[in-house]
């Protein structure tokens, strides 16, 4: 990365300056080549005003958002339904059904989907229960 | 009736799950090895580490993956039958091989893909982007994958994620069409797909919260009605000077003012779980389309849908539906895998419909990847419906009820599936030997 290719909002950098990959969103010239650059996590999503230097550039690796369309087709299908798949779990309050042959009543499903489950969800991450477990309804969103 | 169905429709079943689990373990190095008399139903090796380090995940929340696991199903039934590891979403398996594939596939969403497609006789571009409605105490309430499809002259239109299951990918042609760099839609995504989205969830959780706001309130102006009580009995004791009843007293108004605090907060909690707002929208990945170079050779022109022949099949279909009293929504736009969904609304039953029309009494029907997928997927409420001389008298032939059960043919170089049909006899011929024509196999 040379001093004179400032960095640009929506690239990527990776080096062992972070601890996951970070988006700019923000880039702001601090004199000759010292750069203050708002970057959020990829992972975390936390938002870092960082203070960069041309010697921290040379630590990094800049990618562009420009797309090249050279990644791996299948791959990529494969990670949209993997994403696809986790925000359904999470989300999705028709999912429980996805778990079983089984279909309830009318009345059966609005009592879990309207009542019990998403209260369960909004009160705890997906991956803080087994899925049979969801089904439940948490003590402590039923709390006054 | 229509909750039911709708939850029918949407149901991710056991046989997309194992087919998940069994395309990615390749990339997990994980031996996944079908259990043959069993459907859906695998004999997995040894766990590998590349998995069992998601466990150390921050956000990881599940009991820690085992070394091995024993036999495993996606299917409840047949795994509780045959006392099997059911493997599912939030799985400890399931979920370390979810989280490796979106690790592995996030260089390819930097990238972009090239597909070609069958449907498309220009290039195009499609964004997937992926938007949060979070409430006022930082919970993401909802999340949803959106697919925005940009055509070279500047059409735009919202599509199904899953719309990539017809496309073929193709390493990048020489030089990018235009559309890969034409700008992000992204008014186009605010007005059509994230401001519906975040009405909807809207919609959903005030209905929510007004339920428990409404709780919460009845029950704390009880308990602060009790509290009151206890103070007045309280305070009429220390009139009298009985022992100890200046502590009751103090011990009462602090239980009413903690009451009062807790309400208060309770209600400011309500307040910020109605209000949303959209978070992280951000474009995951663009993969470009191309039109498939094989699509104007004459075997495969021959196998090609004509848009108007479908236009009158759909009708016939629907004309038919409607008159057998089901209640019938024609979603094709959605490339969901099927054209029509129908209810009964007195059985309750759904039909997941794929239609198709044929100009005259013979010739081929053509699945796409994603119908097949679909077909094979949805074995219980999946029809074929065939409309035939759709040039003359268009005659919907008897409905094909799980036609995945049929031998379909691969057309090769397309990857598409054909079935010929013969609608001279009746009922209606479905032959799946080879016809004389196409390079299938």
């Amino acid at each position: 990365m040379s001093v004179e290719q400032p960095l640009r909002e929506g690239q990527l950098l990776t080096g062992p300056l972070f601890n996951e990959p970070m988006r700019i969103e923000t880039v702001r010239a601090n004199g000759l080549d010292t750069w203050v650059v708002g970057l959020v996590g990829l992972q975390s999503e936390q938002f870092r005003r960082v203070t960069l230097t041309s010697a921290d550039l040379k630590a990094l690796t800049v990618f562009d958002s420009t797309s090249t369309y050279e990644g791996d087709g299948s791959l990529l299908r494969l990670g949209l339904q993997a994403y696809a798949l986790g925000t359904a779990y999470e989300f999705d309050p028709y999912f429980g059904l996805s778990i079983s042959r089984v279909d309830p009543l009318p009345h059966q499903l609005e009592a879990v989907y309207d009542y019990l489950l998403k209260w369960r969800r909004s009160a705890s991450g997906p991956s803080a229960r087994m899925p049979w477990r969801g089904w439940l309804p948490s003590s402590s969103t039923s709390k006054c | 009736m229509e909750r039911k169905a709708q939850a029918q429709e949407r149901r991710v079943v056991p046989e997309t799950l194992a087919r998940f689990i069994r395309e990615a373990a390749g990339y997990a190095s994980l031996a996944l090895k079908p259990v043959s008399r069993l459907l859906h139903t695998f004999e997995p090796g040894r766990t590998p580490q590349v998995l069992q380090r998601y466990e150390r995940d921050p956000d990881w929340r599940l009991p820690a993956l085992v070394t091995k696991y024993p036999r495993l199903s996606t299917d409840r039934a047949i795994a509780e039958e045959h006392n099997l590891e059911w493997v599912t979403p939030g799985h400890p398996l399931f979920e370390a091989i979810r989280r490796h594939i979106l690790d592995l596939a996030q260089e390819s969403f930097k990238q972009g893909v090239c597909f070609y497609s069958l449907a498309h006789e220009a290039p195009a571009r499609i964004d997937f982007y992926r938007a949060r409605a979070v409430d006022g105490l930082g919970r993401v309430v909802h999340e949803r994958l959106f697919a925005v499809e940009l055509e070279e002259e500047g059409k735009v239109h919202l599509r199904e994620p899953a719309l990539l299951g017809n496309f073929t990918p193709v390493d990048i042609a020489n030089a990018l069409p235009v559309v890969a760099h034409l700008p992000e839609i992204t008014d186009y995504l605010h007005e059509y797909a994230l401001r519906p989205f975040l009405e909807e969830v809207r919609n959903e959780r005030l209905a929510e919260v007004e339920r428990v706001a409404e709780h919460v309130e009845l029950s704390l102006t009880e308990l602060l009605h009790k509290a009151d009580e206890e103070i007045g009995r309280a305070a009429a004791e220390v009139e009298k000077g009985a022992q100890g009843a200046e502590g009751r007293l103090a011990r009462a108004e602090a239980r009413h003012a903690e009451l009062l605090s807790r309400r208060e907060r309770r209600r400011q909690e309500m307040a910020q779980q109605r209000a949303l707002t959209l978070q992280g929208v951000e474009r995951l990945a663009s993969v470009l389309v191309l039109p498939h170079p094989e699509r104007e050779t004459p075997e495969v022109r021959r196998l090609r849908p004509n848009f108007e022949t479908e236009a009158i099949a759909m009708r016939v279909a629907m004309e038919y539906e409607q008159a057998q009293g089901r209640q019938v929504y024609d979603v094709h736009e959605k490339n969901l895998g099927y054209d029509l969904t129908s209810l009964d609304l007195s059985s309750g039953a759904l039909r997941l419909i794929e239609v198709k029309g044929i100009g005259a009494e013979t010739g081929t029907v053509l699945l796409t990847p994603n119908e097949r997928r679909v077909a094979e997927d949805r074995r219980d409420c999946y029809w074929l419906y065939v409309v035939t001389h759709c040039n003359t008298e268009p005659q919907l032939q008897e409905p094909i009820q799980d036609p995945a059960r049929f031998e379909w043919h691969e057309v090769t170089q397309v990857k598409h599936y054909y079935l010929s049909v013969n609608a001279l006899t009746q009922p209606m011929e479905v032959r799946e030997s080879r016809p004389p024509y196409g390079k299938a196999n």
